[in-house]
């Protein structure tokens, strides 16, 4: 590809390297895409923003060339014949495509290895490479450490030097920094910035509006699979940005408040934590939770929050510290026995911790108190059919059919059959990891309502850990911030003062 | 939006994929009876075919619970020959109970063990069975030091083996009471969905409060129990016990299992499935012998009539649809 550019085949003209134009596409009769326009120049760092289900994957898939367009014209580097462009354009998203066990030169050059003669790699030469290629990116990651032993983000930068090994001077970066830290996020913007000033065009696509505007140099929104607007990023604001996005212009229309409750202090706790640890993960955590409260907790990835709330439910192991269900203390950490004592927990990744994606949403729902639904020795299929039907009219969960597998729903109902497992064990203490995380606006709606109808009888309570800030203040009269595996500090809804997104954001850096 | 759309094909497939077993079973059977007309349909042959698969469908029942809680069981070979020598020694030294009663301790100690290093000590079951497939083996050979034991005792023999009900080959009485029992365990008591869900996505099965490491043992158990009622009927059947019995049957045990819709990796699982996968595979083996092939042949057609047939369901099974 590197000789097509050079014997001047291929052009830059205007330093555009790809515009796309008037591109349309339907699935199945249902209109993704409408007239999308799309160029990305030359040393640019463009963001690409939207709601889930905006068509940005979409567009993307067509840019590379792995799905087709119905109309609409794509040219890359001045050139419209080209098909195959994935092999010139650089996906990056999260990990996926590196082999863990393998070195970082071996993945860098897995599919252009150098060779001494024609049969024999020269590993020495990839090695040398490699480290070419890194010193430019992050000098002190190692060519001969295997990938499995990086942090996330040196794998992120393995990605990039991949990309660079063959040669791409184009790459679409997909949600990059999702689980970095906050000082892994600064040296990645820096790399990018670097291979900006190199000449390389990224299409940055994030839901973290932050990251768009302190790294890129403009910015589209797509909404309902149509253009809104593509503006330099100085020309704009995020206020314009996410109005833009949700086509509305107050954004809190989408957020359920509630009303302010004062706690006081010396109610009884339904739920009591005393300096719970857990090696680095977390430390000397102590907290209360009070009947009827939602209690936020925020935290930046890695913070410990999501083993702490694993640890509460009794999945993960703790070295020291108590927990007091309504003042008694509990004597065994099992999900068994949290269970019994209503305790259950909505853990993040909901494919991987909360379903069986290959069987239905009856027997999903059912699977955590399937002891419970037993006619003498049997189970009745009724009392089954019953459970479920009640927890999907009171879930609000879009089914065919009770017998449907999981696999097939959206992502807003898959969460929604983790939530009712939750609900179907009568629990009084559901401690939610990341429930609306890449969900649809109208599910999160939908759970919000949930949540909230949950807590008001006010025997109930929940703790909410969220990476979306913006929920936390939505749903939450109290906020715990966690850094480090440590609570240090918390805010609360007062007469005179708010949970707001932007102190959130400030307190958990 | 929430539901792909089901198309025509969509819905075909789907049939197609749900029953997939009956297909190609009702397929074979009509092969059979239209190339050997009279033989094959024969009262006399259909029975034999039941009696011949009988057993093998005992065990495939087992071996559905260990590939449905995504385990796997490969000591079968061996639990059946040493089930069959433990059996006919204590059988011919005390009696008929007791020898009941140890050669089913037997599946229960080697599936116990199996359970417990695959449980406590997360070897995958591929490789613990497999091993303990070579140590069960050397023991069946060990207890008698290679010698055959027959099986005197008449009562025994017409019980759990050449016995015949009125028309009705006994065998084929047990298979019918595993199959009772191994499609309630499945299906209609909360072990089977807790099993199922342990071999589904065993995270969110202990996310869930389910003890899956619990799970998996019983599995491994169920399968290995399996084996050794598969020993006590081929020793009865046989009229003795010898430390080669069993050879070769594990893979015709998971192959009836795959056939009849049981999923390699975990989660999706039917003891009907197994059952009429086993009669498929007896049907086979049965149909190549009236049409007069030689042992050579036989194993050949019978090995590309399973690559077939277990290629045709895996797809249709991994295939989204």
């Amino acid at each position: 590809m590197k000789e097509m550019v050079a014997d001047g085949k291929i052009k830059e003209t205007d330093n555009i390297v790809i515009k796309m134009e008037g591109i349309n596409k339907s699935f199945s009769g249902v209109k993704v895409l409408t007239n999308v326009n799309f160029t990305l120049r030359k040393g640019e760092i463009h963001g690409l923003v939207g709601k889930n289900g905006a068509g940005k994957s979409t567009l993307m898939k067509i840019l590379l060339g792995v799905e087709t367009k119905d109309d609409g014209t794509i040219e890359l580097y001045g050139r419209r014949d080209i098909q195959n462009r994935y092999e010139f354009i650089a996906m990056i998203f999260q990990e996926l495509s590196l082999i863990p066990t393998l070195t970082v030169a071996q993945n860098i050059f897995l599919t252009n290895p150098s060779k001494k003669g024609r049969v024999f790699l020269d590993i020495k030469e990839d090695y040398r490479r490699a480290r070419e290629v890194l010193e430019r990116l992050k000098p002190d990651i190692k060519v001969d450490e295997l990938v499995e032993n990086l942090s996330i983000a040196d794998k992120q930068v393995v990605e990039i030097a991949k990309a660079l090994g063959q040669e791409k001077k184009i790459m679409i970066m997909d949600e990059p920094t999702t689980s970095f830290t906050a000082n892994q996020m600064e040296a990645f913007f820096n790399i990018i910035r670097k291979l900006k000033n190199e000449g390389i065009s990224i299409v940055y696509i994030s839901h973290n509006l932050s990251d768009i505007f302190k790294v890129c140099d403009r910015v589209t929104v797509l909404r309902d699979g149509k253009n809104v607007c593509t503006s330099a990023i100085k020309d704009t604001t995020m206020e314009t940005v996410i109005e833009k996005m949700t086509g509305s212009s107050s954004k809190s229309s989408e957020v359920v408040k509630f009303s302010f409750k004062d706690y006081c202090e010396d109610e009884q706790p339904l739920l009591e934590v005393q300096n719970l640890s857990f090696n680095n993960k977390f430390k000397n955590i102590s907290f209360k939770l009070y009947p009827g409260e939602i209690l936020g907790i925020a935290g930046l990835t890695g913070s410990g929050k999501t083993e702490l709330l694993e640890a509460i439910y009794g999945i993960q192991p703790i070295d020291e510290g108590n927990i007091y269900v309504r003042g008694e203390r509990v004597s065994s950490l099992t999900p068994q026995n949290s269970l019994k004592l209503g305790i259950s927990l909505v853990p993040d990744e909901r494919q991987v911790k909360g379903l069986v994606l290959i069987h239905s949403v009856s027997d999903n729902i059912v699977l955590p108190i399937i002891k419970s639904m037993k006619k003498g020795f049997f189970t009745s299929k009724r009392k089954i059919l019953d459970t479920v039907k009640n927890m999907i009219e009171k879930l609000m969960i879009k089914v065919a059919d009770v017998n449907q597998d999981v696999m097939n729903l959206s992502g807003g109902n898959q969460q929604k059959v983790v939530i009712a497992k939750s609900f179907s064990v009568n629990s009084n203490i559901i401690l939610m990891d990341d429930p609306t995380l890449g969900i649809d606006v109208e599910s999160k709606r939908e759970i919000a309502d949930i949540i909230k109808n949950f807590v008001k009888s006010g025997d109930n309570a929940v703790i909410l850990v969220s990476s979306e800030l913006e929920v936390l203040e939505g749903y939450c009269d109290r906020v715990l911030i966690m850094k480090k595996g440590e609570i240090v500090g918390e805010i609360k809804n007062t007469m005179s003062d708010r949970i707001t997104e932007d102190k959130l954001m400030s307190l958990i850096q | 939006m929430d539901f792909k759309e089901v198309t025509g094909e969509n819905r075909f497939l789907k049939a197609l994929q749900k029953n997939i077993v009956y297909v190609v079973f009702l397929t074979i059977f009509i092969f059979f009876s239209l190339v050997l007309r009279g033989k094959f349909l024969s009262y006399s042959n259909l029975m034999n075919i039941a009696r011949q698969t009988s057993i093998y469908s005992i065990m495939a029942i087992g071996m559905t619970f260990a590939l449905s809680a995504g385990e796997i069981d490969l000591s079968l070979d061996s639990v059946i020959a040493l089930t069959a020598m433990v059996t006919a020694v204590v059988l011919r030294d005390f009696g008929i109970v007791l020898g009941v009663l140890a050669g089913l301790g037997t599946g229960l100690a080697v599936g116990s063990f199996n359970g417990i290093i695959v449980a406590k000590l997360k070897v995958p079951s591929f490789l613990v069975t497999l091993t303990t497939l070579e140590i069960v083996a050397a023991l069946a050979r060990w207890i008698t030091n290679l010698k055959t034991i027959p099986i005197s005792n008449d009562t025994y023999n017409f019980i759990f083996g050449s016995g015949d009900i009125g028309p009705i080959p006994i065998l084929f009485l047990w298979l019918i009471l595993f199959l009772v029992i191994g499609y309630i365990a499945l299906k209609r008591i909360p072990f089977g969905l807790k099993l199922l869900a342990t071999g589904g996505n065993e995270r969110a099965a202990i996310f869930s409060g389910i003890k899956t490491r619990k799970i998996k043992m019983i599995a491994l158990i169920i399968s290995a129990v399996g084996a050794s009622i598969g020993g006590i009927l081929y020793a009865g059947r046989l009229h003795g016990a010898r430390y080669t019995l069993g050879q070769g049957t594990v893979l015709s045990v998971i192959a009836a299992s795959v056939i009849g819709g049981t999923s390699l990796f975990g989660g999706k699982g039917t003891v009907i499935g197994s059952v009429i996968g086993a009669v498929m595979i007896g049907m086979v083996n049965n149909g190549l012998i009236l049409m007069g092939l030689s042992v050579a042949q036989q194993m050949f057609f019978r090995g590309l009539i399973l690559l077939i047939a277990i290629s045709i369901n895996v797809h249709l099974q991994t295939r989204r649809i």
